[in-house]
């Protein structure tokens, strides 16, 4: 390899060969520096081909704000140093040079405070509610102890399992104020199956398994009613099923309907339809035996009743993720082991107190609450095409905001930007969601990138020019 | 002098010839989000029914009213494009033909499995699946149709409340009689009688005049649908590269030692070329009220711009023809494929996703990215020119490769600055409007990779790893990063939040194009190689 030396290098610091020297010169070679580029740069290609294949969060988590990547941005920021400190004593000439490469320090400086320091998270609140949480991107584990009428935080821990996952042998452990916690394994990408199981505590509500057929249709379905309800129900298309445990707990909406009611062994029905008020039919049925509702021949066969019933959830672990799939562990608490699916809660017990634990992404109190009042969207004329989404807001003091797309809220610090919304079934807005920020590193990172530009600039131009007013 | 200035009133008079239209063109209509002229909208419908903007000569405002006026005659005109060979076979059309009238695919007896196997492949959650596109092309193609044949595609009228304008089946009143008298007038003004057009066009004024009675404020000015009505007839990016490659041809044909005023014809027609891109860029800016940069074709109208803008700057500072011709000809390859893959490059004027709507900042970071992608280009096509250099001898070309090898480091040089400054104001406005300055989305992702690969060639070179071969061959071999960070995440990747960008299609034309490139780099290193044992 041919390589061109810059002659001012070698004047400068010729007579001392120290160490330092030594380190300097190697971590200023312009070689290693095309290297870390080269590395950047493949580093971020495998990551867009990750976030391609797989979901931003995993591209995030493995690749972007992984430790080498840290790592290398790091050395580059040392070679920058070094190259700047090899170049001393600096000469007017080197002004562009030294502007572009501290503006890139100061630039990944900035970076890694809003990466430790900063908060980057979503707040959603539906019309009407108000809301003081925001949802950051890291994920953790929660425990509430749940008492009659509060349930307080006891521990609470950061939790990532993506790069580093917990395996049968070598599970991780949380030693919580309830004991040991083992997470013995963890489905980055897992699709939920629920199950229902016989209880022997009484007051756990019935469940039964189901089958619907007709010409166009054969589903099977669990259906269940859970302690906390007054009835459970599954909505199928135009038909409705309810399993309640008194007839005084649930009135027909008057549709297609069959409603199941549960008396311990014995499980009775009425069927109404959407033209009579009463029940076209009633009866008992069990486990085994078909009825005809009489909607478009269907034939409903229940297939297992459980008087009381626990659920039991289990995941079927996908290769990638898809729009339903989301993350999994398995948690191991004194004796009992159960799959616990991301932004969802498992209940523990320790000296017969209840417990929550939560795995989902961390929460971050803001200290003060937001009362989303309207939302609205703009539509492009004579299309459901969205053309801006605005919230207004309520603060703590009783002032309205309007918050839009481009146009944040600026309050205590945070910034508050439209983000998305979600609808309702009908098309019509529910939610509102905000992207909130804080970010420390944010006048570090334009400097940086003012001197950057600088400096590029002026060593295209300004050093050319310079050049030619010396020949003059 | 005098020669000049009439070949460039040619150039310009030229443009008006082909601009004969439907009477019924300057109607106005509300279609897909914005208020257009008839011809506008009859145009984009005939690009999705069809693939081409109009249907055998026939003007499409005219063929696409017949089908309201009277469905029969168009029901049997073979105007939907079906090419997906599986889906041909799905329907057993005959596998030959390409083109199918609507009677025989709607009553088509195997329509319903058809599109039962689309939602299948929909549930699946597979993406890009041919077929599936194919089938969903066809339900675009049949629910335009459609409505075009029921009137609800036909929504001529403003309302009095609310800015849903009124279709056809529910005009009432004045309107609705006079749209009569229209549809009989344009019945026989199809027979070709030059009285019955006079007729027609009166009817259509008539019309004109009742629609905007119903509500002033929402019908559109007359001058604002003629000035889109204008820059539909006139091709101006058409007749910008035919610019160029007049151009092109007078700078060969100077090169061989003719007179100077042939050098003088060739700028001028360049300019000329110039004049019209810039003309027709500022028409789209005036009809949709923003800079045309927010969708693929616009990009590459824009980097086709950018091509020949730097390489006249750089061919007029450096006074070599062979920049100039380089970047005429990256532009023209830009414009040819704008107009030829219009399913790929949706040239279209839509409206826009609420995140881009009126924003500066965003304006300011696409122009300037995208503007460094026409810099890296012209780079491109001067390492394309000067490798030819190393083919045909090195030692006998020592000049020529070291003055192209200081074109392409300036070249590069703008294109790396225009890019950090881009990337830099793309953070700036992230920032602003979602609160993150990097969010390592991979549109801005692979911008930053196109960058990294240009810094590492620009500080190899200066620590001597690439001399003049390495130079050409790093710039041609760094642009297909700028391929991915420009085509590639929106057609290929299909992931992040610039998905409003998202397409589909072209990736064997701009595979063959990186191939092509890869082999000649691959080829010229091989020669090079040999001739140096040779020498040795």
């Amino acid at each position: 390899m041919k390589s061109t030396v810059k002659s001012d290098k070698k004047s400068i610091h010729s007579g001392e060969a120290s160490h330092f020297r030594k380190a300097i010169r190697f971590l200023s070679s312009l070689k290693l520096a095309v290297l870390i580029i080269v590395g950047l740069g493949i580093i971020s290609a495998v990551g867009t081909i990750i976030e391609s294949r797989y979901d931003t969060e995993t591209a995030q988590k493995l690749i972007y704000h992984s430790w080498y990547m840290w790592v290398l941005l790091s050395l580059l920021a040392t070679v920058l140093i070094a190259v700047m400190v090899d170049r001393w004593p600096w000469k007017s000439r080197h002004i562009g040079f030294l502007f572009a490469h501290s503006g890139i320090i100061l630039l990944l400086v900035g970076a890694y405070i809003t990466h430790k320091w900063g908060i980057d998270g979503t707040m959603r609140f539906e019309i009407g509610e108000e809301n003081r949480f925001v949802f950051l991107n890291e994920n953790e584990l929660t425990i509430y102890r749940s008492s009659e009428l509060i349930t307080t935080k006891v521990y609470s821990t950061r939790a990532e399992f993506l790069s580093s996952p917990p395996e049968e042998k070598n599970p991780k452990t949380f030693s919580t104020p309830i004991g040991t916690i083992f997470i013995e394994e963890f489905y980055p990408y897992a699709l939920e199956d629920q199950k229902w199981l016989p209880s022997d505590n009484k007051k756990d509500g019935p469940a039964l398994r189901f089958q619907l057929e007709n010409p166009f249709v054969n589903m099977t379905e669990w259906i269940s009613k859970e302690r906390e309800e007054l009835y459970g129900v599954r909505n199928l298309g135009p038909a409705r099923i309810v399993l309640t445990l008194s007839d005084q707990d649930y009135v027909p909406l008057g549709g297609h309907e069959l409603v199941l009611r549960s008396n311990g062994d014995a499980l009775s029905y009425k069927v109404y339809t959407k033209e009579q008020k009463q029940p076209v039919s009633s009866g008992e049925i069990r486990a085994g035996q078909t009825l005809e509702p009489g909607w478009m021949k269907t034939v409903f066969r229940v297939l297992k009743y459980l008087p009381s019933a626990k659920r039991e959830s289990q995941f079927k672990k996908l290769e990638r993720p898809n729009g339903f799939s989301r993350a999994a562990i398995r948690v191991r608490h004194k004796d009992q082991t159960e799959w616990l699916g991301k932004n969802s809660v498992l209940k523990l017990y320790d000296d017969g107190q209840l417990y929550y634990l939560a795995y989902g992404r961390e929460r971050f109190d803001l200290g003060f609450p937001l009362k989303l009042l309207k939302f609205e969207i703009g539509r492009y004329q004579g299309t459901r095409m969205a053309m801006s989404y605005e919230s207004e807001v309520e603060l703590e003091d009783g002032r309205k905001v309007l918050i839009s797309m481009n146009e944040p809220l600026k309050h205590h610090g945070y910034t508050f930007y439209q983000a998305s919304f979600e609808e309702d079934s009908m098309g019509k807005p529910r939610a509102s969601i905000l992207s909130v920020n804080w970010d420390p590193g944010r006048w570090l990172k334009y400097f940086g990138s003012l001197l950057i530009v600088l400096g590029a600039f002026y060593m295209a131009y300004l050093r050319k020019i310079n050049k030619k007013i010396k020949e003059k | 002098m005098k020669i000049l200035t009439v070949l460039a009133l040619l150039n310009l008079w030229s443009l008006n010839i082909l601009a004969s239209s439907s009477p019924l063109s300057g109607l106005a209509i509300q279609d897909r989000g914005r208020v257009k002229p008839l011809d506008s909208f009859s145009r984009e419908s005939m690009q999705i029914l069809y693939g081409k903007r109009s249907f055998q000569g026939k003007d499409p405002t005219d063929f696409l009213f017949v089908c309201l006026v009277q469905p029969k005659l168009c029901q049997e005109q073979k105007f939907f494009q079906v090419r997906n060979i599986r889906l041909k076979q799905a329907l057993q059309l005959s596998e030959q033909e390409n083109y199918f009238s609507p009677g025989e695919i709607s009553t088509n007896p195997h329509l319903p499995t058809v599109m039962a196997e689309l939602s299948q492949i929909e549930e699946s959650g597979e993406k890009g699946d041919p077929l599936a596109e194919a089938i969903q092309t066809l339900q675009s193609q049949l629910g335009l149709y459609n409505s075009l044949v029921t009137g609800v595609a036909w929504r001529l009228v403003p309302p009095k409340e609310g800015d849903a304008w009124i279709a056809y089946p529910d005009f009432s009143g004045p309107v609705k009689e006079q749209f009569h008298t229209l549809s009989k007038a344009f019945a026989s003004y199809l027979a070709g009688d030059p009285v019955k057009e006079r007729e027609l066009m009166e009817a259509v004024d008539e019309f004109v005049k009742l629609a905007r009675a119903e509500n002033e404020t929402l019908y559109p000015e007359r001058d604002l649908l003629d000035r889109e009505l204008h820059f539909n007839s006139l091709h101006p990016f058409m007749w910008a590269w035919v610019s160029y490659l007049v151009a092109i041809l007078l700078l060969a044909f100077s090169a061989s030692g003719k007179p100077v005023v042939i050098h003088r014809l060739a700028w001028l027609s360049g300019l000329c070329g110039l004049g019209l891109h810039t003309y027709g860029f500022a028409l789209r800016t005036l009809i949709t009220g923003r800079a045309p940069v927010s969708n693929m074709y616009e990009t590459v109208i824009w980097v086709a711009w950018g091509a020949v803008f730097f390489s006249m700057i750089f061919g007029a500072v450096y006074k070599r023809v062979r920049i100039l011709i380089s970047g005429l000809s990256v532009s023209i390859l830009c414009l040819i494929l704008a107009d030829l893959a219009p399913t790929i490059l949706d040239s279209s004027l839509q409206p826009l996703m609420p995140v881009l709507r009126s924003n500066f900042w965003l304006t300011v970071h696409v122009l300037v990215i995208t503007i460094s992608y026409a810099a890296f280009f012209l780079a491109l096509g001067l390492a394309d020119w000067g490798l030819i250099y190393f083919l045909r001898g090195e030692s006998r070309f020592q000049k020529e490769i070291k003055e192209v090898t200081q074109v392409i480091h300036r070249t590069l040089q703008v294109g790396v600055i225009l890019l950090a400054a881009g990337i830099i104001l793309g953070g700036v406005w992230a920032d602003y409007s979602w609160g993150r300055f990097w969010g390592w989305d991979p549109k801005e992702t692979w911008a930053l990779i196109a960058l990294l690969g240009y810094l590492a060639l620009l500080h190899g070179r200066l620590a001597g790893w690439f001399r003049e071969f390495g130079m050409m061959a790093g710039s041609i071999i760094s642009f297909s990063l700028v391929i991915m960070a420009w085509y590639g995440v929106n057609y290929v990747l299909g992931a992040g939040l610039h998905s409003y960008g998202f397409g589909a299609g072209g990736i064997g034309y701009v595979m063959t194009f990186v191939g092509i490139h890869m082999v000649y780099v691959i080829f010229t290193y091989f020669v090079r190689q040999q001739k140096k044992l040779l020498t040795n």
